[in-house]
């Protein structure tokens, strides 16, 4: 009796033993989920930040659109800009975006005209207030809570390793039976309601410039489904996400049959962080066209 | 060693000749199917294919593992145990010429039998069920890795199992300790989603464990750290689950 007694106390010794071996592991180090999320915020709070960012959209290996951009974006200046260069289906467009406080401009590539859209409610200012917000550290440590809660059991997707350059490298792969049901079928349902709206998918351009956005997705009817979700990081020794690739793979069948793969991948590279001055435009002696802020409103909730 | 394969038999059968089990195992058979024909009307009707067929029987092992398998478990386990003593038969059982460890192992066995019966039961009505499905690109590699899922989610139930086994010992009839298993059952899993950090530590949080054998070499860390809490968990709940079989008086 009293040997049965001590056997089993010897093994909840063990047990507790590995548990807490276990528990303690699991827990200091500190996992890629967690590596990711610092990095983000770090970058959120950046006051200045220059990123290129290519996008591509193929569809079954065929590239549809590209677009290279270089934005400028700095909190402190409350001002942005964006030079952007795409390619939809072989015809170019250039744009140029100023943006801060009172006003945004818009430039077309080949064209010497400028499009001025005042800004007098101040929009600009305001959602730099929401930014501000999210610095507020309960607002952000009640939205952690949340988004942990939301993300769940994806957070074991999240790999790290170390590089040689003192960051880490972060990667993020789900494929199939990793991707949850239910977000799958929401993604799915939104990208054939988006291809069903007609041809502007995702590159809404301002106003003026939505002619050369005619880029026509494939109408997707059948077996529309997210395959993939890649996301590839590289964290800087400051924490700081120094680039990032996310690629998405959307599979299905149009009303002909025909099996589409399409791919949308987004290159990031994020450079002169707290350094960058934005790229301003002088209006004086050039060829400026007013808009009302209502005419894009309304294009845009169409 | 004998005498402890006949026990084991015996309180198997005691499980599957219930009337009760085979109901729950009608129902068990029925899920795949239903959620076959559900996830083929989202393919039909709307178009889209969250779950293709070669992903719908590891999909499916989820929706049990997370909710039916735990609770059908629980039932099976606190029958074996507290309904024992609420009906009186633990008394014959006893007079067997075995002891109470062999009593106690035979039954944690049957229980290990029903779980994989179970698992064996839904992986190949969810596989003929995709027939019904859209998406058979890859259907054999699907069917590997389901094959895999399925034996890594024995571990995770068997630990629920074990579980239940320990907290049916702290109770006279079974109605009453399911109950309680129920509620403990939900109170972990709020405790996980709300305090995400020290969900590692929840025996519940291991029963979508099978998804990261699907998900390839990357993940073999988290297997290897999930493998230990089950282990000494399984560890800590047999020895405690035994010490108050051994001493409990009749």
């Amino acid at each position: 009796m009293n040997k049965k007694i001590l056997l089993t106390g010897v093994s909840i010794a063990a047990g507790c033993a590995m548990l807490f071996t276990t528990a303690f592991a699991s827990m200091t180090g500190n996992t890629g989920y967690e590596i990711y999320k610092e990095a983000v915020k770090n970058t959120v709070k950046a006051k200045s930040f220059t990123a290129d960012v290519r996008m591509t959209f193929k569809d079954n290996g065929k590239v549809m659109a590209e677009m290279d951009s270089t934005m400028k974006q700095s909190h402190e200046e409350r001002a942005m800009s964006h030079i952007t260069n795409a390619k939809v289906q072989d015809k170019e467009v250039k744009m140029e975006t100023y943006a801060n406080e009172d006003n945004v401009v818009l430039k077309k590539g080949s064209s010497d005209e400028y499009y001025l859209i005042k800004n007098d409610k101040k929009d600009f200012g305001r959602h730099d207030r929401k930014l501000n917000c999210a610095e507020d550290p309960e607002m952000s440590k009640a939205g952690e809570v949340v988004l942990d809660a939301l993300v769940g059991d994806l957070k074991n997707y999240v790999s790290a390793s170390g590089n040689s350059e003192g960051g880490s490298d972060v990667t993020i792969q789900l494929e199939g039976n990793q991707i949850p049901a239910v977000v799958n079928a929401l993604a799915s349902l939104g990208a054939k309601g988006a291809a069903k709206d007609g041809n502007r998918p995702h590159a809404h351009g301002p106003a003026p410039f939505d002619e050369n956005f005619d880029l026509q997705p494939p109408k997707l009817v059948d077996d529309i489904k997210i395959t993939k979700v890649d996301v590839k990081a590289k964290i800087n020794k400051d924490k700081t996400i120094e680039s990032q690739i996310i690629t998405a793979v959307l599979t299905g069948k149009d009303a002909e049959g025909k099996s589409h793969q399409i791919e949308f991948s987004a290159d990031m590279k994020l450079k002169n962080v707290n350094s960058t001055t934005v790229d301003k435009v002088d209006l004086t002696g050039k060829q400026v066209k007013e808009l009302k802020p209502e005419d894009i409103k309304g294009e845009h909730s169409r | 060693m004998n005498s402890l394969t006949a026990c084991a038999v015996n309180e198997t059968e005691r499980i599957f000749l219930k009337k009760k089990t085979m109901v729950l195992l009608i129902i068990t058979m029925l899920i795949p199917v239903l959620g076959a024909i559900g996830v083929g009307f989202f393919q039909k009707g709307l178009g889209i294919m969250p779950v293709s067929a070669s992903e719908f029987s590891v999909w499916i092992l989820g929706i049990f593992t997370n909710f039916l398998l735990p609770l059908f478990i629980g039932m099976a386990a606190v029958d074996l145990f507290a309904g024992e003593i609420g009906d009186r038969s633990i008394k014959i059982t006893l007079l067997r010429p075995v002891s109470r460890l062999g009593i106690f192992s035979a039954k944690i066995i049957a229980l290990a039998a029903y779980i994989v019966v179970n698992l064996g039961i839904i992986f190949l009505v969810s596989s003929f069920s995709t027939f019904f499905l859209e998406g058979k690109e890859g259907l054999i590699w699907g069917m590997t890795k389901g094959l895999l899922a399925y034996n890594a989610a024995i571990l995770p139930m068997l630990l629920i199992a074990i579980a239940a086994v320990f907290i049916a010992q702290l109770f006279k009839n079974s109605s009453g300790a399911l109950v309680i298993l129920i509620l403990i059952y939900f109170g972990l899993n709020i405790v996980s989603t709300v305090f995400p950090g020290i969900s590692n530590l929840m025996i519940t949080s291991y029963t979508d464990w099978h998804l990261l054998w699907t998900a390839g070499w990357g993940q073999l860390g988290r297997i290897f750290t999930v493998f230990m809490f089950i282990l000494s968990y399984s560890i800590i709940f047999l020895a405690s689950g035994f010490y108050l079989f051994e001493r409990r008086e009749l």
